[in-house]
């Protein structure tokens, strides 16, 4: 009987610290995987598979850290996504974690796979088993966005970094 | 033929057909092709219940045809290749994969992004096959062979180049 394929997918430039948290995870019995670049995230969420999403906001190659956000919600609305940052000031934060498809949002650091538990081991029960629709059909229904709003924060949050 | 193999549903329809003794050359060559790779210990082959369920309605088909060239196409002859199929799953031959979690969720989004993003068509049984197999390849951290003649794949395959990271395709006839 095979094992589940990998259930996380980490999407950051910072490749030594991606690394670091891919191998503890495997550490921990989590099957994550690493893109380094919006274009490979995008690419390997979408042969499928990945219940969780932790993308960095402030990756070399987007111009928008949102917009990736917002393509991976489309491809699959009920895959929970992890925006995180270790460039954003208290206020930028606190933007972060209420914009439009942020399931939730945590500082970049060392002890993030403590933050994580919760949706680590929730990603692993829903990997291995038949999709909930009640809830697929509800973060479907969900994943609209307000553009200007998501714009908007997205620029703040921009600002932001730049002036951090 | 050392690998993984995922057997599409056109491929085992293709050795059944080719097991007829007035069976056209292609099918004739998948049929022994096919037989060789499930007969190989080095070889890891794999079906999905769907798949299963489409070899059925597929030899149906051929079941109802009553123009002369079917004829060969008969109840016996059903009878042997599903005896075959289930006697390479009773042997360990071939190996049915687990209904992959979250398997129609991928397919859904295989069909929709064919269409929406390229204006292709995937159809939802090749989507359902894709998915299974590319599940297959990442949960055993290897590469599969979809064993197929249908070019729907090589298609998508061809917009969407991430999915040869876990698949290749190859014909039955060509085993």
């Amino acid at each position: 009987m095979p094992m589940l394929p990998p259930t996380i997918l980490l999407i950051d430039d910072d490749v030594a610290w991606s690394e670091t948290v891919i191998d503890t995870l495997a550490s921990e019995g989590y099957a994550a995987e690493h893109a380094a670049t919006w274009e490979d995230g995008v690419e390997l969420f979408r042969v499928g598979g990945h219940e969780l999403v932790i993308a960095d906001y402030d990756l070399r190659d987007s111009k928008n850290g949102l917009r990736l956000l917002v393509t991976l919600k489309r491809l699959r609305p009920s895959t929970r996504l992890v925006l995180i940052s270790g460039a954003l000031p208290v206020e930028g934060q606190q933007l972060a974690a209420h914009a439009p498809t942020v399931d939730l949002f945590l500082v970049k650091r060392t002890t993030i796979i403590d933050d994580l538990k919760p949706e680590l081991e929730s990603a692993v029960e829903r990997a291995g088993r038949n999709a909930d629709w009640t809830k697929v059909a509800s973060a479907y229904l969900a994943q609209g966005v307000d553009n200007d709003q998501l714009t908007r924060i997205d620029q703040e949050l921009r600002d932001q970094v730049d002036r951090g | 033929m050392m690998g993984h193999f995922y057997l599409e549903p056109t491929a085992l329809v293709d050795w059944a057909v080719g097991r007829a003794s007035a069976a056209p050359a292609p099918q004739q060559a998948a049929s022994a092709g096919i037989d060789r790779l499930v007969h190989d210990p080095s070889a890891s082959c794999a079906v999905a219940e769907v798949g299963l369920v489409e070899v059925h309605t597929s030899l149906c088909k051929y079941l109802m045809k009553t123009e002369p060239d079917f004829r060969a196409y008969d109840g016996p002859w059903m009878d042997a290749c599903l005896e075959d199929v289930m006697t390479w799953l009773a042997a360990g031959h071939v190996q049915m994969l687990p209904h992959a979690p979250g398997l129609f969720e991928t397919a859904m989004r295989h069909v929709t992004a064919a269409t929406r993003e390229h204006g292709r068509k995937f159809r939802s049984w090749d989507a359902l096959h894709l998915a299974h197999a590319v599940w297959w390849a990442r949960s055993i951290g290897s590469m599969v062979t979809v064993v197929t003649d249908d070019s729907a794949y090589a298609t998508f395959l061809g917009l969407y180049p991430v999915f040869g990271r876990f698949v290749q395709l190859q014909s039955p006839s060509t085993l």
